[in-house]
């Protein structure tokens, strides 16, 4: 046994002599040594941002990407037909209110918000509350990137810092409308935002205020490029216009008068820029009316609005389960043009449904001539009626209104007190602004009508009656069992 | 029964089945292994008679009797002179008595070997042997005069042992003459010598036990009898019997511990394949494919195809070029792999040239492929009735819009016509076509192989669809002329023109109105009903044939291993490997599909892609195998550098003005950008094996893996996986072969160690901006970006330890193998999707969780040669599997909105959470549930009510194959049994609509009080609706979906040498053989598609020849 265990010592000091002389050795040293270094070396395992991708670090270093982060935003908000679409904000406020029907109730986010059955589910939201954070989230990190950019044009920054800010603004304006008390996410770090609470409307609105200012001081009155500098004709993005337009709204909303009627005016009297157009050149691409509007970005399709209105010469169905409410079609007036020309027929059934037809190319493959309305000149005259009769000044609100009636083709209206001027503003906001963004149902709120309209309303499209806690939706549950400290509204 | 399936009464039945399970198995085991001594001792007697017979020949003729190698030196029968015998039916052992009587002979019985030797000599004789001692010389070569290099030679006398060098040779010192030498190495039988001063060149014999067979494991081979791993292997000879598309799909049935299923009865799609079950929430459940050392992806490539749920890019591989798939399994097996192998591995080893005379194998085959099996359908009478009694309880009435709008039963559609869809549209008999043509040959310093295959498959769906294979392959293989230089190259090319994926859906065929009108208008074009007022009847579900949807693949394998042996047992080599897998797909969308009324709604498009996806790898290794301290030790040190490049570029062409301009995208008018990847993954390694066997008893194995994968963040780049095993030959003890002698083999072994996985996508922890939207119209002219996700530079591997302890017996020289493996992977660190509010900006970030899941259970294998008597040769395989799944733990899980309605602590992961289905209200006539308060309703609550659980996995399964062999015919058929509860395909779509249901539906609820098995129908009904949806996760539609299925049978038949030598011809053999031949199984739809809306299976019957020259 020793004699082995000695002979294997020999061997192995043998093999060692040979292994140094094998000239192979060198070979083996260089290959164990580079493969501890690779593999130890993050480098080697480390791989740069994929070629169709742009890392946060150089996003924000050029104009051009910079203005693409925003341009995301909207050409997201203009992809709403799709369900993963952010927010389809004014069919389903419309079907909440008393604008829209509904055909078919197979569709279950169709039916809770028409029924004004909604349930804290998230088929009930239509993920509505986690597109719009999403887009509030793309807002703040634009925000801060841009902020903190060393290398963009003054121009640009000052433009692209602009519109996000008008963006969130836009964005909160919705929430706090449709959900009352909410979280006020300006970070972009996910571990503050997971543990947010509700804010007060009012702080909320104030945020909205702030944000809205510094993208009116920001933005310039023209329209501008892709790169977020020099003009255009299209107006896709938001400029100086769309902050001042928001802005009087808001202040609307907060009734504050006077400051919505100063900012509507700017508007309205920037005639170079913005007037009144026909009724059928309305929602035309790049319309003299338009404030801001959004391109459509699905290939061969012109607005989303089209094909989820128009409904085919055979009527409503499974697929095209949207018609307008006979409490819309009643209130206008006879003769109104925006009836014969924003509205279509279709008869199925012995029976007539109408249809909301403001946009009008709802087939494949035409050429592109409307976009998205977001925000108008008309409204602005309306905001400024309103805003003049609450402030008393009854003849010019009525100068306001009548603008608008005389373009749908209607006499001047005859209303003399201050109560009476305001119905007939709120009736004519109902059938000049229907369909678009939700605003009958926001202003049934703002209003304080809602309980009056709705209690008569919600028992004509299905089981159920109304009930007040309903003007506000419900946060959907995952959300407050996600976030500890958020709770959910009243009634549900 | 399975209606009042609760979750307590299962652990308590489970339990019983089990024992009971238990007790069937092993009283199935104790009758093989009774059949076989029976058959191993009738097959041991001997009938021998004649006159003068030498010794030599004697020998031979016990050899071809008993099929027992005699084992003698020449030297020892050399003055030995011819006896006369008259031997019949003499057991073995008596008649080697008889026949060495007085010859100073003395033999022995072993390993189905019998030893003839010398007589022992006295002690004295003993000394003056020893002083004789002398230095031993000798050469191992094969059949074919190959050298046999690491072989082990050992005199157990002396405790003496070596190894042979890369020419064979081997030397020993200070041997004592007449002592017992043995020579193992894996893949031979081991041999028995007496020793001598130059033993020349010892030819050791191929072994046909399965013990012996080389097993290919990570960087190396081992065999089943020194291996701590478990590992299994399909050989290229079951391989080839089996007509499949996909070489995975021949592992079916015949491999314990893994389950493959197809996605569909389509050419090339994709299949899943889960090995000890899955391991993984929300990260992949795929194994690491291992293709001659080269990686190889296990993900479908296609981007354009939805229906058939892609194509899988093994399909990518000829069948026929594949010499064995092994299955890696334990940690010991796959910790080497690191990272990557928590799931598994399968690595596959193509067909090499062997040393001998050149040879041409043609192999030509033919065959047919049909469907297996068809869901049963409401006819086109029970089809009307369910409308008609849907409309009866809407109260609709003939002059609604609803009825006019019902071809089916308004009389627009034939009410006489009865149309079997599934037939009319699938049941088509798919040609099936391989030809195969292989040169090969070579002498003991070069081998080559050269082949060529074509193979074609039809489909059964309607239109000319084709899946076409062209492949060639070449390999070459080199010696210098010391052995101590080699070279290893090969490469694959195989292209592939797939019209089959994108067929119409299998859905269409269920759910078409058995009375719908007639496919194709007299003139050939697709009908679509066209109706008086010129709106249309019927949506053609033949839309398909004009989409001319075409996936081209090309794969390109090539790979090389260049080493050296600087000293004996010192090899260093290097490894190299590139794949480059390209996938273009094709589809154009004419308007000519679609039903005319809704023109409006769609444009002409077409769409193409493109997919690369290229792989190099170059894995250089030292390896060192010497004796040490009377074992021999086996010692490797690696590093792996692989780099890995996506890339994709998918287009859509609109606004064509024809859909004859379809085929060319330059006649778009747009053309944007569908789809891009480019993306890249880096990984680098460094390993280590070192395996140990003292005494062909005791092994020890362990492996060690240092691991970096660009796929994770800069915090967690790096991990250190590790696996050690031991294993315990018993049946070396000389108690064991006193106390048990029919005992030819008994190994315990056991292993333990981690492996990982980084099934996440690329780049998942950057925070990356991506263009928005495929296919969008830029916004402003421009792209946009948008953030794609919350990044986390905290992600880190998943990772599985994995325990796996296990016993292989052999009886009988080995002629019974049995094998039992028990497992336990428990996976932790899971990486999942975890959720955050949406306030965040999105609702989830990739995260690792203190998640664990627990996959254990057993795996039981016998191998049999039951008869081996003359001509007939009789072998049989059985594997069993039961395995078990749970979610040990999960933080948190009431308040994650992901996964909280798809896991349950203490069930699988996937658990199927059902409502407890009671059957028809004899009231209402709705569907009724037991909720959750203990009352019946037909409306139940989605978050509390599904309290019934459905294993989503087999509960057992497993397979039996058997093989006879007799003269020139062979027999093989091979049954797979799967027990498992699915989806049934009963309730359908919503009975009562326009569209047909399962014939289940054709008993449904009229009236008050009548007792039926479907519900009442409705077209609008809010009630009826809920009820039908609820019914589809309730344990009303999950049956027992096992089944029993000849996977597979061959017969062959081979020409007598004599009647073609003559041609020069080395064998001509005809077969006929089939796959999925017949099903037995309660459901109404094929058992082994994930989905009954999948096409089924195909059953394929091929008939061939094979020529050799």
């Amino acid at each position: 046994m020793k004699r082995i265990l000695l002979k294997q010592n020999n061997a192995v000091t043998m093999i060692l002599q040979q292994f140094i002389r094998q000239a192979g050795t060198t070979a083996v040293a260089i290959m164990i040594i580079t493969g501890m270094i690779l593999t130890g070396c993050k480098k080697s395992v480390t791989v740069d941002a994929p070629g169709n991708s742009v890392s946060s670090e150089t996003v924000y270093n050029e104009d051009f990407t910079a203005a693409s982060v925003l341009s995301g935003i909207y050409a997201t908000m203009s992809n709403t037909f799709n369900a993963t679409g952010p927010t389809k904000i004014g069919l389903l406020a419309g079907l909440s209110a008393d604008e829209l029907s509904l055909f078919d109730i197979s569709n279950n986010l169709y039916r809770n918000t028409y029924y004004n059955q909604l349930t804290p589910l998230p088929v009930s939201d239509g993920n509505r509350w986690i597109n719009i954070y999403g887009l509030i989230y793309r807002c703040n990190v634009a925000i801060s990137g841009i902020n903190v950019s060393p290398s963009l044009t003054a121009a640009a920054k000052s433009q692209l810092l602009g519109e996000a800010k008008f963006c969130r603004a836009f964005f909160y304006f919705y929430l706090t409308n449709l959900y009352g008390d909410v979280p006020l996410a300006l970070s972009t770090d996910y571990k503050v935002n997971s543990t947010l609470s509700r804010s007060k409307s009012a702080d909320v609105y104030q945020q909205i205020l702030t944000d809205l200012q510094e993208a009116q001081a920001s933005m310039g009155d023209n329209y501008v490029g892709n790169t977020g500098s020099g003009t255009s004709t299209e107006r896709v993005r938001p400029s100086k216009g769309s902050a001042t337009a928001l802005l009087a709204r808001t202040y609307l909303y907060l009734k504050d008068y006077a400051n919505a009627e100063k900012q509507s005016t700017m508007l309205l009297d920037n005639k170079s820029l913005y007037d009144t157009v026909g009724t059928s050149q309305v929602f035309l691409k790049n319309s003299k009316e338009t404030i801001w509007a959004l391109q459509p970005v699905i290939v061969g399709r012109n607005t989303d609005d089209a094909l989820a209105y128009v409904l085919p010469a055979t009527g409503p169905s499974v697929t095209y389960p949207i018609y307008l409410n006979p409490f819309l079609t009643s209130a206008f007036e006879p003769g109104d043009k925006r009836k014969t020309s924003w509205v279509g027929t279709a008869t199925a059934g012995g029976k007539t449904y109408n249809y909301a037809y403001k946009y009008k190319v709802n087939q494949n493959g035409q050429a592109v001539t409307e976009y998205t309305m977001v925000l108008r000149l008309a409204e602005q005259y309306l905001i400024r009626a309103e805003a003049r009769a609450n402030q008393g000044n009854l003849a010019a609100a009525l100068s306001d209104l009548n603008v608008i009636r005389k373009r749908a083709g209607l006499a001047p209206a005859v209303a003399a007190s201050q109560p009476d001027i305001l119905t007939a503003i709120a009736k004519e906001r109902q059938v000049e602004l229907f369909t678009e963004w939700g605003h009958r149902w926001l202003d049934l709120k703002r209003t304080g009508k809602v309980n009056e309209v709705m209690t008569i309303v919600t028992p004509t499209k299905g089981p159920g009656t109304w009930k007040p806690e309903w003007q506000l939706y419900a946060v959907p549950n995952d959300e407050i069992l996600l976030d500890n400290n958020l709770t959910q509204n009243p009634g549900y | 029964m399975y209606n009042i399936y609760t979750n307590k009464l299962s652990i308590t039945g489970s339990r019983c089945r089990k024992i009971w399970l238990i007790m069937r198995l092993v009283i199935l085991f104790l009758t093989i292994g009774f059949i076989n001594v029976s058959a191993a001792s009738s097959a041991q007697t001997l009938t021998i008679k004649g006159r003068k017979l030498a010794f030599k020949t004697i020998f031979a003729e016990i050899t071809k009797q008993t099929g027992y190698t005699v084992l003698y030196g020449s030297k020892v029968i050399q003055d030995k002179s011819p006896l006369t015998l008259d031997l019949k039916q003499v057991p073995l052992s008596e008649a080697l008595e008889v026949i060495l009587k007085n010859q100073d002979l003395d033999f022995s019985i072993e390993d189905r070997a019998v030893i003839i030797e010398a007589k022992k000599k006295s002690l004295f004789q003993n000394f003056v042997d020893r002083l004789k001692a002398f230095t031993l010389r000798g050469k191992l070569v094969d059949e074919n005069g190959t050298p046999i290099p690491g072989a082990t030679i050992r005199v157990f006398a002396q405790n003496l042992l070596t190894i042979s060098d890369a020419n064979g040779s081997f030397q020993l010192n200070n041997v004592e003459e007449n002592s017992q030498i043995l020579i193992t190495s894996i893949g031979f039988q081991p041999s028995k010598v007496s020793a001598k001063e130059d033993l020349g060149e010892i030819v050791l014999r191929r072994s046909d036990t399965k013990l012996d067979e080389v097993q290919v494991q990570a960087y190396g081979t081992v065999s089943k009898r020194l291996s701590t791993g478990n590992i299994a292997s399909l050989k290229a000879s079951e391989i080839d019997k089996q007509p499949v598309n996909n070489p995975i799909l021949a592992l079916q049935g015949r491999i314990p511990g893994v389950v493959i299923n197809q996605t569909s009865g389509n050419a090339g799609s994709n299949i899943t394949v889960n090995i000890q079950g899955r391991n993984s929430i929300a990260a992949g459940n795929d194994p690491f494919y291992v293709i001659d050392g080269v990686p190889y992806p296990s993900q479908n490539l296609t981007s354009l195809v939805g229906t058939s749920g892609g194509g899988s890019p093994l399909a990518f591989l000829n069948p026929e070029t594949i010499e064995s798939i092994e299955i890696l399994k334990d940690a010991d097996a796959t910790s080497i792999y690191g990272s990557r192998a928590a799931n598994g591995a399968i690595l596959i080893t193509t067909k090499k040239g062997k040393s001998g005379g050149t040879k041409i194998d043609l192999n030509l085959q033919q065959g047919i492929g049909e469907i297996t099996k068809k869901s049963k359908l409401l006819n086109t009478q029970q089809y009307m009735k369910s409308i008609l009694d849907a409309f009866a309880n809407d109260g609709t009435t003939t002059t609604s819009s609803a009825y006019t709008s019902a071809y089916g039963v308004n009389g627009v559609f034939d009410p006489n016509r009865n149309v079997d869809w599934q037939e009319t549209l699938a049941g088509r008999a798919a040609h099936y076509q391989d030809y195969q043509l292989a040169v090969s040959g070579g002498n003991d310093l070069t081998t080559f192989m050269v082949g060529a295959n074509y193979h074609k498959e039809g489909s059964v769906y309607v239109g000319d669809l084709t899946d076409d294979k062209k492949s060639f392959q070449v390999s070459l293989s080199n010696h210098s002329a010391n052995k101590k230089f080699y070279l290893d190259v090969s490469a694959n090319y195989l292209n592939d023109r797939n019209l089959i994926l994108g067929t119409g859906s299998y859905n269409v065929a269920l759910q078409l109105a058995p009375n719908a009108p007639e496919l194709y208008n007299s003139d050939g074009s697709l009908n679509f009903g066209t109706l008086p007022n010129g709106t249309h009847s019927f949506n053609n579900p033949l839309g398909y044939t004009l989409q001319g949807h075409v996936v081209t693949a090309n794969n390109l394998l090539a790979n090389g291993t260049i080493g050296y042996e600087f000293l004996p047992g010192l090899n260093l080599k290097s490894a190299f490997g590139f794949n480059r897998l390209e996938t273009d797909e094709f589809i154009k969308n004419p308007l000519a599909q679609y039903n005319p009324d809704y023109y409006y709604f769609y444009t002409r498009n077409n769409q193409t892609s493109n997919r690369t996806i290229q792989n190099l790898i170059i894995e250089p290794q030292l390896s060192y195998k010497r004796k040490l301290a009377g074992g021999v030790i086996d010692g490797l040190l690696g590093a792996t550098f692989q780099h890995t490049k996506n890339q994709l570029l998918g287009l859509q062409g609109t606004g064509f003005t024809s859909d004859s301009q379809l085929d060319n995208i330059q006649a778009a008018t747009t053309i944007s950008v569908l789809s891009t990847d480019d993306s890249r993954y880096k990984y680098n390694a460094l390993f280590a094996r070192l395996n140990y066997v003292y005494a062909e008893k005791y092994i020890f194995n362990a492996t060690v893996r240092r691991d970096g994968s660009s796929r994770f963040g800069p915090e967690n780049k790096f991990n250190t996986f590790y696996s050690i095993a031991g294993g315990y030959v018993f049946s070396e003890e000389k108690f064991m072969r006193d106390w048990l002698p029919s005992l030819s083999f008994g190994k315990l072994k056991a292993s333990y160690g981690t492996t990982g996985s980084d099934q996440i996508a690329n780049y998942a922890y950057l925070d990356l901006y991506r263009v928005y939207g495929s296919a969008t119209v830029p916004y402003q002219g421009a792209t946009s970006l948008y953030p794609t996700s919350l990044n986390n530079p905290y992600l880190q591997w998943e990772e599985t330890k994995k325990l796996n302890l296990g016993l292989d017996l052999g009886f009988i020289h080995d002629r019974i193998l049995l094998s039992a493996n028990y497992y336990r992977n428990t996976s932790s660190n899971e990486l999942v999707s975890s959720p955050l509010p949406g306030l965040t900006g999105f609702g989830s970030i990739q995260q690792n969780l203190p998640a664990t899941v627990r996959n254990t259970g057993w795996e039981f294998s016998v191998d049999a040669q039951p008869v081996l008597k003359g001509n007939f040769r009789w072998t049989t395989s059985i594997n069993f599997t039961v395995p078990k799944n749970e979610l040990v733990e999960f933080p948190n899980l009431d308040a994650n909105p992901i996964y909280r309605s798809t896991l349950v602590v203490g069930q699988p992961i996937g658990v199927i959470k059902l409502f407890d289905y009671q059957g028809v209200n004899p009231q209402t006539g709705l569907y009724q549930y037991l909720a959750a308060n203990g009352q019946l309703t037909s409306n139940p609550n989605f978050l509390t009510d599904r309290n019934s659980y459905v294993n989503p996995f087999p509960k057992y399964y497993g397979g039996i194959n058997n093989s006879f062999t007799y003269k020139q015919f062979q027999f093989d058929f091979l049954i797979q049994y799967v027990n498992q509860r699915v989806l049934d395909n009963l309730f359908g779509l919503a009975p009562g609509g326009n569209i047909n249901s399962p014939s289940f539906v054709a008993d449904h609820w009229t009236q008050v009080g009548q007792v039926a098995q479907a519900q009442r129908l409705s077209r609008t009904g809010d009630d009826e609706t809920t009820a039908h949806d609820d019914a589809e996760s309730s344990t009303g539609a999950y049956r027992n979906g096992s089944y029993a299925r000849l996977k597979n049978a061959s017969i062959s038949w081979s020409v007598p040498t004599r009647y073609i030598s003559h041609l020069g011809m080395r064998n001509i053999r005809v077969f006929v053989q089939g796959q999925n031949l017949i099903t037995i199984t309660k459901l109404n739809r094929d058992p082994e598609t994930s989905n009954y809306s999948q096409l089924p299976t195909l059953r394929v019957v091929t008939g061939g020849i094979h020529i050799g020259i």
